[in-house]
C-alpha cells in the first residue's frame, strides 16, 4: 500500500527511524551479525527504503522496503523483528503514511489545512477547499 | 456554504472522509484525491447536499 516513497520515510522518521537509506536500486539487507539476509529471496534479500540494524536498535536485522512491480513498496521484516515491528507497529506506521500522505494530496490540490486533531485514537485531519469550483 | 473536508484515519490506518457543503460531483472529486492516500478503500460519508444536487439535475431533464 505505500506508493509515495518520500511519505514512507517521513513515516518511518515519525516512527524514530531517524536514518532511513534510499536507494533508487535495491541494495542487500543484513542480519545482526553483519550477515545477507535470505528471508524471501534465496539470493539476498534487498530493499529500496532500508533501516539498518544499528538504527533499529538492539541485536537486529536491517527492515527493508523493496519496491514492487506494481509501484508499491512491501516490508520485510525478519521473524527475529517480529517482536518490535508487529502488527500493532505496522498500523502505526501505516496510519502516520496515510496522515503525510493526506496533507500532500490536500496541498498539492489547494485546500487549506484547518487543524489536526486526535479523538478516540482516531486522527481526524480538517481542510476548507476555496477553490472555485 | 463553506466546503469543509474531514478525513479521519482510524487505528488500522484505514480513512474515511466526511464532506460538507459539496453538491453532486463534487463529492466524488474530492473523494478521489484522498483515494490516492490509500487506494480504493477509502469510505465516503455522502451528505443531503449530495442528493439534493441529484435530484435538481433530474427534474432539469
Amino acid at each position: 500500500m505505500y506508493k509515495d516513497r518520500g511519505c514512507l520515510v517521513a513515516a518511518l522518521n515519525g516512527m524514530g527511524y531517524n536514518i532511513v537509506e534510499v536507494h533508487d536500486i535495491a541494495q542487500q539487507l543484513y542480519d545482526f551479525q553483519g550477515r545477507a539476509t535470505h528471508y524471501l529471496d534465496s539470493t539476498g534479500d534487498r530493499a529500496n527504503v532500508i533501516v539498518r540494524r544499528h538504527i533499529v536498535g538492539g541485536a537486529a536485522n536491517d527492515l527493508g522496503f523493496a519496491l514492487q512491480p506494481d509501484g508499491t513498496y512491501s516490508a520485510i521484516i525478519s521473524e527475529f523483528d517480529n517482536h518490535k515491528h508487529n502488527a500493532d507497529w505496522l498500523k502505526a506506521l501505516k496510519r502516520s503514511y496515510v496522515e503525510k500522505v493526506d496533507m500532500k494530496l490536500a496541498k498539492a490540490h489547494g485546500l487549506r489545512f484547518l487543524g489536526r486533531k486526535v479523538i478516540n485514537g482516531r486522527i481526524q485531519l480538517q481542510y476548507l477547499d476555496s477553490r472555485g469550483n | 456554504m463553506a466546503k469543509i473536508i474531514t478525513v479521519v484515519i482510524d487505528e488500522n490506518g484505514d480513512q474515511s472522509v466526511d464532506l460538507e457543503g459539496y453538491q453532486g460531483k463534487g463529492c466524488s472529486a474530492v473523494q478521489k484525491v484522498f483515494e490516492a492516500a490509500v487506494g480504493k478503500s477509502t469510505k465516503a460519508t455522502k451528505k443531503p447536499e449530495y442528493f439534493k444536487q441529484a435530484k435538481t439535475n433530474t427534474l432539469q431533464r
